[in-house]
């Protein structure tokens, strides 16, 4: 039923609405994706996203999830050519905003509208996964400040710039190469206990 | 004199090795740390950090994270009811509003979510919502079927419209790059149409991170 509503609307919106059509006649043809589209594009980097800041799987899926969530809820907002720097943004927002209401209340558990689906026992696969993340350096990633654990992970693995990364977190450039500096800095302290072997020679 | 009489900004060193100097500011840096033990090594520090992250495997979505992901269309309200996302400082948070969700009369989206041309400029801010002044003795259940059938029929609707403007963001010219600012005028005109944009009037705008688009210029 909702089924096909919605591929009703994606038919609308193919044959072309003003305001829709105005959006996208400069990027040529233009066919509209499904959400299931949106999801398998974006998914993976988001989930990647979310382990790297919250490191360990369940906090993983819940950003995720509550992420999509709510670019669904507002995606009648979303202007194009922003999505990833939109996903960035949100995610890394419910990030901080998990660890300082953790810091605050000291009690784990996502907000109350929030709908936290039961936790599950890992599957194989994601038993496999897991294995193959380098638990030393998320270890040493989780050793960092929060603050300091998003711009490194925007910078290095996400691969933002620093004014991607300073308008993702509303803070000013020196602020980012200064967390960032200080970032690697004890990320590389962290993991020269956790594996001295990562240790380059010479320093 | 010699070039180690000073040394690089800790801030001149990591943007040294992100490459976020100018290339003058760039030619200059490695001048000096090609001569600057110190300089050098600070650098290399930087570089091991950065080659570890780089380098290191990323997680597999879980299979059935993606199925929750792919059901969200229908199994998400559009907004719990009596709620509101707003800008608490930098923090996007739900906040109560003093009186149920409800829509100004004549406001209703209809069903068919048929385009209806732009939505006026005046969208809502942030963080000055206008629940107080909604009628306090407003009932929830007064019209909360005929609204949860709305919802429903419109989560469909509205991922079908809005997604369809995501489709943009797969196109070249869109992507979140640097150099693709367009004129905020074209940025203005594409918005969803009236009945969209009714149903999300009182969703937070500022999720919509517009810094992204006017932030294209600047250090490099």
């Amino acid at each position: 039923m909702v089924v096909s509503e919605q591929l009703a609307v994606d038919r609308r919106a193919e044959q072309g609405g003003g305001a829709v059509t105005d959006a996208v006649a400069q990027v040529g043809t233009w066919v509209p994706p499904s959400w299931d589209q949106v999801v398998r594009q974006h998914s993976a980097r988001v989930y990647r996203l979310a382990y790297r800041l919250s490191g360990n799987q369940q906090d993983a899926e819940d950003l995720t999830q509550e992420t999509f969530v709510r670019v669904f809820r507002s995606l009648a907002n979303f202007q194009p050519g922003t999505f990833e720097g939109w996903l960035h943004r949100i995610t890394t927002n419910l990030f901080l905003d998990m660890v300082r209401r953790r810091q605050k209340i000291r009690f784990d558990a996502l907000p109350e509208d929030t709908e936290r689906l039961p936790g599950s026992a890992p599957s194989p696969e994601q038993v496999y996964a897991d294995a193959y993340l380098d638990p030393q350096v998320q270890a040493a990633l989780d050793a960092l400040p929060p603050d300091f654990r998003v711009a490194v992970v925007l910078c290095d693995i996400e691969g933002l710039t620093y004014e991607e990364i300073a308008a993702t977190l509303g803070i000013k450039l020196g602020t980012v190469r200064s967390r960032i500096h200080r970032g690697r800095v004890q990320l590389r302290e962290a993991l020269a206990h956790l594996a001295p072997g990562l240790r380059p020679a010479g320093s | 004199m010699t070039s180690t009489e000073f040394h690089l900004a800790l801030e001149a060193v990591v943007a040294y090795v992100d490459g976020e100097l100018s290339t003058a500011a760039d030619t200059r840096a490695a001048a000096h740390v090609a001569s600057c033990a110190q300089c050098a090594a600070d650098v290399a520090d930087q570089r091991a950090a950065k080659r570890v992250l780089v380098t290191a495997g990323g997680p597999e979505l879980p299979s059935s994270l993606l199925d929750r992901l792919q059901q969200i269309p229908f199994t998400t309200q559009l907004q719990p009811p009596g709620m509101q996302l707003a800008m608490h400082g930098e923090q996007l948070l739900w906040s109560r509003t003093e009186a149920p969700a409800s829509r100004a009369p004549g406001r209703s989206a209809p069903v068919s979510a048929a385009p209806a041309g732009p939505a006026p400029p005046d969208r809502r801010v942030a963080g000055h919502p206008e629940a107080p002044r909604r009628p306090q003795n407003r009932r929830p259940g007064r019209s909360s079927s005929r609204l949860r059938r709305l919802r429903r029929g419109l989560a469909g609707a509205v991922a079908g419209l809005a997604a369809g403007v995501l489709a943009t963001s797969a196109v070249p010219v869109a992507v979140s790059g640097a150099g693709t600012a367009q004129p905020r005028t074209v940025q203005e005109r594409t918005v969803v149409p009236n009945t969209s944009t009714a149903l999300f009037r009182s969703l937070d705008e500022a999720m919509v991170p517009r810094e992204f688009s006017g932030a294209a210029t600047g250090l490099r």
